[in-house]
């Protein structure tokens, strides 16, 4: 994957102490911790990096849909629609 | 050798699983992780989530005196009851607090005058010590000992955290909230047999004095805490033991008990495998830790105390306490157990 979105979530998750991006795809799950390294703390500093990358918020129900790394990618380019 | 010969223990009557804490801080879902992954079961507080929202300055600072006056008196009559001591036998006592503030008198002179104390005590009180105080509080007392062989000294260490809570959206600040419980423990110490203490360390490191603290901001106490603190405490924790056994020519493998400042998960788990100190030899930090959570400079006392009643100790056994808190500092105390009471 190499569209624009995807490379600034990548650049949101680089700033996350333990991420690693090799191997990630779209059906990666978002908790997956063994495929990306990013802990519980980690990922809290990840959702917070997207707010800031992406300048949005995203709401509880929201974050409740997100499962995999392409559903970030889906909310993200509706967001900005 | 002055010896903690009993510890005490004062808990709100109320506890509340992560979850309750959770939704009545009223915390975006964001931040859920922060909660659910800290291995905690439940901690007790003294007002319920909900209300410390609405809690403003005043209010903090006044439920931060009357509750934390509240658990010392529960403590100190726990720690007093187990060894028999009438308080007017009190000739010393220290009180450790880093969340309700600074006022004059201190804290201690509240203690006293509602415990029915003698008016020669000698009081000491110690603020800003953070989660280490227990370290500071209980040496103080070593030292009165030692001057005064025959006296006995009482170390009282109480927390609120409702009195620090703050309306931040800082990502350390709800950490804070994720972790942080109200407790009081209370030591009692003197020249006889228990858990005499042989050696203190006390190290700071001082570049990171900034990074867990309490600042004054918008009228109240506010945490400064980063979110990954065991890159800090982990090699506090070896420095200070390194320090402690190669002071007494002992190596880690004399000791026979681990007592670490519950203060986090990671915090216990980064020490376990930095010294390589099997769980099982710090279960009753870990203990406190999923029943508890993080009561600060209360914390420590509650895995003495579960460690005096475990049953586990034996004559001749080595204990060593690791404390660390703000400053950043670590506080290190090596014990033998010479028996007790419990015997």
């Amino acid at each position: 994957m190499t569209d624009r979105t995807w490379d600034r979530i990548m650049r949101a998750a680089r700033q996350v102490k333990g991420f690693r991006e090799d191997g990630l795809n779209s059906a990666t799950g978002i908790k997956d911790e063994k495929a990306h390294g990013m802990d519980s703390i980690g990922r809290v500093e990840f959702t917070l990096a997207i707010q800031d990358e992406f300048g949005i918020q995203i709401g509880d129900e929201e974050l409740d849909q997100l499962s995999t790394l392409g559903d970030l990618v889906a909310l993200l380019r509706t967001k900005a629609a | 050798m002055p010896a903690i010969t009993a510890v005490g223990l004062g808990i709100p009557d109320r506890s509340y699983t992560q979850e309750e804490i959770f939704r009545g801080l009223g915390h975006r879902r964001i931040y859920w992780d922060l909660f659910a992954s800290a291995g905690i079961e439940k901690r007790h507080l003294c007002l319920a989530p909900a209300e410390m929202v609405k809690t403003g300055p005043q209010d903090k600072h006044e439920h931060g005196q009357r509750f934390a006056l509240d658990l010392s008196l529960k403590a100190l009559r726990d720690c007093l009851g187990q060894d028999g001591v009438e308080p007017q036998r009190v000739d010393c006592l220290v009180f450790v607090c880093c969340t309700i503030g600074f006022q004059s008198p201190a804290m201690g002179w509240e203690i006293a005058y509602e415990m029915g104390m003698r008016e020669d005590v000698v009081h000491i009180p110690i603020a800003g010590a953070g989660c280490a105080g227990a370290g500071p509080g209980l040496r103080r007392a070593w030292e009165f000992l030692r001057l005064n062989p025959l006296a006995t000294a009482a170390v009282v260490t109480a927390e609120i955290s409702n009195a620090a809570y703050h309306p931040s959206s800082d990502t350390g600040v709800i950490l804070g909230n994720a972790l942080f419980a109200d407790g009081a423990s209370c030591y009692l110490v003197r020249n006889g047999p228990g858990l005499s203490m042989l050696d203190f360390v006390e190290l700071h490191d001082y570049a990171h004095r900034h990074t867990i603290a309490m600042v004054w901001d918008q009228a109240s106490f506010k945490l400064v805490l980063p979110l990954r603190a065991s890159e800090l405490t982990t090699p506090m924790v070896r420095r200070v033991l390194d320090t402690l056994l190669r002071r007494s020519g002992l190596s880690l493998g004399d000791i026979g008990h681990f007592v670490f400042h519950s203060g986090g998960r990671s915090i216990l788990d980064g020490a376990s495998q930095e010294l390589e100190i099997p769980r099982e030899r710090m279960e009753h930090s870990y203990r406190v830790w999923r029943e508890h959570g993080n009561m600060s400079s209360a914390t420590v006392g509650f895995a003495v105390r579960s460690l005096l009643d475990s049953g586990e100790l034996r004559p001749g056994d080595r204990v060593a306490i690791v404390t660390m808190g703000a400053g950043f500092t670590g506080q290190g105390i090596l014990c033998r157990y010479t028996g007790g009471h419990r015997d």
